[in-house]
């Protein structure tokens, strides 16, 4: 049975050679190591881009794999003892290393959930120079002689300029209007007659707004003339 | 005032981590002494908002983790949470294991550290000491680790003691063989 393992990313040697395990439920020994060997090998055939530290790891662990396989086929073979140290600890070592990968879930877990948090930097100021006997009684009295000191502000008179009608609604009032009647005048349109003077003030920037975004043409033929307002483009603005 | 509270006051003021040695100099006491009073400090401050935290031979007060989320919302401090897979695996090996060598590191994991060792000490999450019998480097947790784990002491760690005995077992197993 061959395990299709070609897109995870490995965090080492002894990190895809457990997956291979585990993912059959084997424990860790000789015989499960022997038979996860073609898996591993094949897996580092398939990366072609290892970075070269890497590489070295995962083809010095394959070279125990290749190892232990070969003597599972063939007992009566010779190994120094050097060979027989590395296949041991290779054991050992996948056994720790297991254990400490199942440990780190706990620390993955538990990393930044709950935090201690350490004491806030403080700064203790000592007091260079204090003068003896100052008493609350002191510090009443300077404090009610400087407030006395205190330039007594002056109420300036306020007027309330009322809102009467935005600039916004303005515009808007007289885009739909003009867009009515394609043309009209501005005594017209501000209702010079029966508004007060802020109406035809708003009114006048208005359509002076609208003139700069293009969305209206005015003409005043002389001064102090009618003022005529009308649309080039009906119903689509501009906006430069 | 009894020894545990005194230290309180001391541990509170300095506002960083005190070697128990030092603690038992300031009282003119042996560490033994020291050590008790810190149980009982630690005992004392069970459902407080404080929490006393104890990193190889040094102590220091943290807030309690029942009042993490408050300080959380104090705190203008980017958090960061993420760590990587193999990160996780390093910082595990140091809390289980530690103080370890980087050797140790690479034996275990069976691929060179130095990278993912290197951006934890920056992180301020790992600290790197000389060990005391020969003159390589160990690593060791930082008080920072702790407390963003959230616990008062490595030994609080889930299955602490297990983990231990466990690759003591696989230590000795490839020794007998």
């Amino acid at each position: 049975m061959a395990f299709e393992i070609t897109t995870e990313q490995f965090q080492g040697p002894f990190d895809l050679l457990l997956d291979l395990i585990e993912k059959r439920k084997f424990f860790i020994n000789e015989i499960s190591l022997a038979k996860v060997t073609d898996d591993f090998i094949s897996y580092i055939q398939t990366q072609e881009n290892f970075p070269m530290g890497e590489s070295a790891s995962f083809i010095l662990v394959a070279a125990t794999l290749l190892l232990i396989k070969s003597k599972s086929l063939l007992p009566h073979l010779e190994l120094t003892t050097e060979e027989q140290g590395d296949m041991k600890s290779l054991e050992t070592r996948l056994a720790i290393y297991q254990r400490i990968r199942e440990a780190g879930k706990v620390i993955e877990e538990k990393f930044g959930k709950t935090i201690l948090f350490a004491p806030a930097e403080r700064k203790f100021s000592e007091t260079v120079f204090s003068p003896g006997s100052i008493t609350s009684q002191h510090i009443f009295e300077s404090v009610k002689k400087i407030i006395a000191q205190i330039p007594k502000v002056e109420q300036l008179p306020k007027v309330v300029v009322q809102k009467v009608i935005s600039l916004e609604e303005m515009i808007e009032r007289l885009t739909i209007r003009v867009e009515k009647s394609l043309k009209m005048s501005f005594r017209d349109f501000a209702g010079h007659d029966k508004s007060e003077k802020i109406h035809v003030i708003v009114g006048f920037l208005a359509m002076l707004e609208l003139v700069k975004r293009g969305i209206i043409q005015a003409e005043q033929k002389g001064s102090f003339d009618e003022i005529e307002i009308e649309s080039p483009e009906i119903g689509v603005p501009r906006y430069t | 005032m009894i020894l545990s509270s005194n230290i309180e006051a001391v541990l509170f003021w300095k506002g960083e981590a005190v070697s128990l040695k030092d603690l038992a100099h300031f009282f003119e006491i042996d560490v033994a002494a020291v050590e008790t009073a810190l149980n009982d400090l630690g005992n004392s401050l069970e459902h407080r908002g404080l929490s006393l935290v104890r990193n190889g031979d040094e102590v220091m007060l943290y807030t309690a983790p029942e009042a993490s989320e408050l300080i959380k919302k104090l705190t203008k401090e980017e958090l960061a949470r993420e760590v990587s897979k193999a990160g996780v695996e390093v910082l595990s090996l140091i809390m289980y294991r530690g103080p370890i060598s980087k050797r140790d590191i690479d034996y275990i994991r069976g691929v060179n550290s130095n990278y993912i060792v290197r951006n934890l000490l920056v992180r301020g999450l790992i600290e790197r000491v000389e060990s005391r019998d020969n003159r390589s480097f160990i690593y060791q947790p930082t008080f920072e680790l702790l407390a963003h784990l959230g616990i008062s002491k490595k030994e609080d760690l889930p299955e602490y003691d297990i983990v231990q005995k466990d690759v003591e077992t696989f230590t000795s197993a490839q020794a007998d063989k």
